[in-house]
């Protein structure tokens, strides 16, 4: 069981404080909508707890059952992060990126382990194709394939929806919930509400 | 106490430049004539006294920069990067007046500017350091990734200070022997007043950075608070 | 080791990057040869002294290496793929594979100079073991005093002549241990005369790469 505590975070850049104090225990299990209109730090939030940024002020801190607390080095290994700003190495093939990844990752050579992964997520045929070639929606479920890498206990969705058909939007819901039953902690930053619907609680950022 | 500190250099700097002139008596250097090594006298030995203090000041400059940048690192407290920042400019200058007081040196004493003398190299590259940083600066629009990043470059240009100053003069004398004196010999010129008055020049310029370093850090934490915080205050 | 695995796969992925799309090595490469060709046709048939044709060199060097160490942390800037790495490998991973794929660089670069050199401004004569381990040596702590600027030009918004700028200054104790160490090799000077050069060499390579490594983490996470 994981638990990220967030404690009185803020975030400012260059004057504009986006985070003002923010507190809250997402425990797993839990699937936290994070909701609030342009500018109001959704995307700061995630990228912080994703541990892409550093806080003002304020800490992040994850825990697991024993209630040993968690470092960088499990972070990265346990966080899946999805994000309409993150980008995947486009001269290599969707295969190529999750060998990569889960080498840096520490979970080692897998062809088959990395081949079902893109087979759940849609990417059966195209496996072998440059992202650079696919759709905008193709290179979406790859980068959910990059995100669910290795089973993560930490599942941070930044729009997730976007860029994805019916079907696409469709496997979001199935993963949110099944990592969600998983005990995996799950946010997800979005104002559709048909993802607001996939939380068990809602965060409202004004 | 800020505000003393503009006296103690006023006085420190006139005195300094006084005694320069009148207690400190002129150099002299040996010369080989007509089969005979005579003492001539030798004035524009004064330029050490200004020569040296500020390639003194710019390497101490540098060093605060250094230190300061490391302390930003730890804590992220903006005021540390004030220094760093204010530092370097000061560095910057007293780097700058170095080198051209050594540059008047040189073409008064062997006639060239430059002399490719391992010296001169050093404090040139100093300056080019100084300019990297404010390249840089001046390159990265975030404040915050700006103070953090010129930091990290403070720091890691600072490495190359102990080899330029020690292990690649050895080198460059086996590139060009200089049939130059090596400014070592200057030191066994001086007497014990002249000495003095060195050391007094010294102290001298570095108050004066001190003090001018002080003026500045203030100005730049000025120049960040909000100008509405001020009026509000008055009115509450 | 999963850790130097990690490293090792970010300096397999450029490496894999770099044949498919060939850019760094390109630059380097053309820029030598370029300068070399100028070189060699403003030299003419006139012989050149140890000193001269030791300066050449280390300048051909350099300046290629101006041209393309920067790359490998730019392009994870420009295209975007910086925040992926960041999620995935630590920084000192990242350092290490980065750090790996620039000395490769430069390795090649060594590899190819040296013949071409030899065609357009031949090296009659000289002490070829000190001759190529002062050039291996060079290109250590070239790639070690680099790799860390480079990380930090990325970062920079403006970047033109940045890295130049940057690493000029530090890069000047490895450039005149380098021209010395090639100048004493072009003399026929035994290795004890360039004891001196090797020891500038490997201990300025170890303390930029250490200091590289304490200090990489604050570049590279925001």
């Amino acid at each position: 069981m994981v638990a990220i505590q967030v404690e009185k975070l803020s975030k400012a850049f260059s004057n504009r404080s986006v985070l003002r104090g923010l507190s809250v225990t997402i425990q797993g299990g839990e699937r936290l909508v994070v909701r609030g209109p342009n500018g109001s730090g959704k995307s700061t939030f995630l990228r912080i707890v994703a541990g892409l940024l550093t806080p003002s002020a304020g800490t992040v801190r994850v825990a697991t059952a024993d209630g040993a607390p968690r470092d960088a080095d499990w972070r990265r290994r346990w966080t899946g992060y999805l994000s309409p700003d993150l980008t995947l190495y486009e001269e290599f093939s969707a295969l190529e990126n999750l060998e990569f990844f889960a080498r840096a990752r520490g979970l080692g050579k897998n062809l088959e382990r990395d081949q079902a992964l893109l087979g759940s997520v849609g990417l059966g045929d195209g496996l072998h194709d440059a992202l650079g070639t696919l759709s905008t929606g193709l290179r979406q479920r790859a980068k959910l394939a990059f995100a669910l890498q290795g089973e993560p206990r930490i599942l941070l969705l930044d729009e997730p929806g976007s860029n994805l058909d019916q079907a696409g939007r469709e496997l979001i819901a199935r993963t949110v919930v099944d990592y969600g039953q998983r005990q995996s902690a799950i946010l997800i930053a979005t104002n559709d509400p048909l993802e607001v619907e996939l939380g068990t609680r809602t965060l409202d950022l004004a | 106490m800020a505000r003393a500190w503009k006296w103690v250099t006023g006085v420190l700097m006139t005195a300094s430049i006084l005694l320069a002139f009148t207690y400190s008596p002129v150099a002299v250097r040996p010369r080989f004539e007509g089969g005979q090594t005579i003492m001539v006298p030798w004035p524009e030995f004064r330029i050490f006294f200004f020569h040296v203090p500020s390639a003194w000041v710019a390497a101490l400059a540098f060093t605060v920069a250094m230190i300061w940048s490391i302390r930003y690192l730890r804590r992220r407290d903006v005021r540390f990067d004030d220094v760093v920042l204010a530092s370097s400019e000061l560095g910057f200058v007293f780097c700058a007046v170095a080198l051209l007081s050594g540059m008047i040196w040189a073409r008064r004493e062997w006639g060239a500017f430059w002399n490719w003398d391992p010296r001169q190299n050093t404090v040139l590259i100093l300056l080019l350091i100084y300019g990297g940083y404010f390249t840089l600066r001046s390159a990265i629009a975030d404040e915050d990734k700006r103070r953090r990043i010129t930091a990290v470059y403070s720091i890691f240009a600072f490495a190359t200070v102990p080899f330029l100053m020690f292990i690649v003069p050895r080198i460059m004398e086996t590139l060009h022997p200089s049939p130059i004196i090596k400014t070592n010999e200057q030191s066994g010129v001086m007497n014990a007043k002249m000495r003095q008055v060195f050391y007094l020049f010294v102290l001298s310029y570095t108050s004066l950075y001190l003090w001018i370093l002080d003026i500045r850090v203030r100005v730049e934490r000025l120049s960040r608070s909000n100008v509405m915080e001020f009026s509000n205050e008055e009115v509450a | 080791m999963t850790w130097l695995d990690g490293a090792l796969a970010i300096l397999a992925k450029d490496v894999r990057s770099e044949v498919r799309t060939r850019a760094a090595l390109n630059a380097i490469v053309l820029f030598s040869v370029v300068t070399l060709a100028v070189v060699s046709y403003a030299v003419g048939s006139f012989g050149l002294s140890p000193d001269v044709h030791a300066s050449l060199l280390w300048i051909i060097v350099f300046f290629a290496a101006m041209a393309g160490l920067s790359r490998t942390f730019v392009v994870e800037a420009e295209r975007g793929t910086e925040a992926a790495l960041k999620l995935t490998a630590s920084g000192t991973q990242v350092f290490l594979g980065k750090f790996l794929f620039n000395l490769a660089l430069l390795g090649l670069l060594d590899l190819i100079l040296i013949p071409l050199f030899q065609i357009l401004l031949p090296i009659r004569e000289a002490n070829w073991g000190l001759l190529g381990i002062g050039l291996g040596l060079g290109s250590l702590a070239l790639a070690a005093s680099t790799t860390l600027v480079a990380a930090i030009v990325a970062q920079a918004g403006v970047k033109g002549a940045l890295f130049t700028v940057l690493s000029f200054p530090i890069l000047i104790p490895v450039l005149v241990a380098g021209v010395s160490s090639t100048r004493k090799a072009m003399d026929l000077a035994p290795w004890a005369d360039a004891v001196t050069e090797i020891q500038l060499l490997v201990s300025y390579a170890g303390i930029m790469l250490t200091l590289s490594f304490l200090l990489f983490d604050s570049v590279w996470r925001d």
